[in-house]
């Protein structure tokens, strides 16, 4: 099974004009994500992987497959490191 | 002997139950602004004052700030050197109907009294349909502007100096209460509200007035005020508000909030020097 990416639970968001404001509520933060990670942040409500992801990615945003993998390795670390969302 | 008093506060019942001296009598004069409720308490907020209670504790560095932890159970304990207050959200109601109960043991200094308060107050109120804001306000043509920034921008100095021009009353220095009021069939309105805390100039006793603008400052060599997008305005007004957010169900009631501030009430960039040529930016008739 490959790792599966959902919304750390102590977290909030919201959609503002297609942009998702997410306050994490560990250390009280607002985190104003940009286009793909507010697309992730909506895919991880039901918890997803990188593959699947990556390939909702390159129907939203018209982009290669290797290219959404690609960015979509950085935007999964830095939501993560965020405690945005979680793994596993 | 236990002390009590149920009051409304910005469309919020808040009951408020004190035990040990001085129980309610140094309660801040701006208090009695707040009418008396009946009905169901959405605050239960229950403090033993005690002087012997920050005896020895020790002093954070961040006195006067709590410390925020959100413990396994779910409720979320603010502490301080002469405060320690344990909150309890329901998802519903609790055992008096309450959506939040607070319990609090605290130092018998009017201080110690106003910050539980104001801290309970915090949680519940994005409940409530309410915000606390960092702000100053002033009244002009019966409308209250909002002139929110972080400490040290010169929002208290922005709102004298509007006040001493004709058309501007002060309605509050350093905090505000934002509130949401919905009616069926009727669009969401804001009004703002003076609050009745310690050390917040202004004038507790105006009624609540229609919200027309939010402001947010900062200083500059000339004035300008640019209407800003949601998406620009929400995160610096999201700065300025005042909430204990431990868990994600008040975080969400205050981003709900914001965003839908933002959205409905006209939010502004409001570059100023501090001179009272300001009041033109604001086009009072």
């Amino acid at each position: 099974m490959p790792p599966t990416y959902r919304r750390h639970p102590n977290t909030a968001g919201r959609i503002v004009d297609g942009l998702a404001f997410v306050v994490t509520a560990d250390d009280n933060k607002l985190h104003t994500l940009n286009a793909t990670a507010t697309h992730v942040w909506q895919l991880a409500q039901g918890g997803v992987d990188l593959e699947t992801a990556a390939h909702a990615l390159t129907e939203s945003f018209q982009v290669e497959l290797p290219t959404a993998r690609a960015d979509l390795a950085a935007c999964l670390d830095d939501l993560v490191a965020r405690q945005i969302l979680v793994l596993g | 002997m236990i002390a009590h008093r149920r009051f409304e506060l910005a469309g919020v019942t808040v009951l408020l139950r004190v035990d040990g001296a001085p129980g309610l009598d140094d309660l801040a004069e701006g208090f009695a602004a707040c009418p008396e409720a009946s009905g169901t308490p959405d605050l239960v907020l229950e403090v033993h004052r005690d002087a012997a209670f920050a005896a020895g504790r020790p002093r954070s560095a961040r006195y006067p700030a709590f410390e925020r932890t959100l413990q396994p159970d779910g409720t979320i304990a603010l502490s301080r050197t002469d405060i320690e207050l344990i909150l309890t959200c329901y998802p519903d109601r609790g055992p008096q109907g309450e959506r939040v109960r607070a319990t609090a043991r605290a130092s018998d200094q009017p201080a110690s009294l106003d910050a539980a308060l104001r801290a309970a107050y915090s949680v519940i109120a994005p409940r409530c349909g309410a915000l606390i804001l960092h702000a100053s306000a002033v009244i002009a043509d019966g409308q209250a502007h909002v002139l929110s920034a972080v400490s040290g921008t010169g929002k208290s100095t922005l709102a004298r100096l509007l006040a001493a021009q004709p058309g501007f009353h002060r309605l509050a220095d350093e905090l505000v209460i934002l509130r949401r009021h919905t009616a069926p069939g009727a669009p969401a309105r804001w009004w703002c509200h003076p609050v009745p805390f310690r050390g917040c100039e202004g004038d507790p006793f105006h009624p609540p007035t229609p919200l027309a603008s939010l402001n947010l400052l900062s200083q500059s060599p000339a004035h300008a005020r640019t209407l800003l997008e949601s998406t620009a305005a929400l995160k610096p007004l999201l700065r300025n508000v005042v909430a204990h957010v431990a868990e994600a169900a008040t975080a969400a009631r205050v981003l709900e909030l914001g965003a839908l501030a933002t959205h409905e009430v006209p939010t502004y960039h409001l570059a100023f020097a501090p001179d009272p040529s300001v009041a033109t930016v604001f086009a009072v008739t």
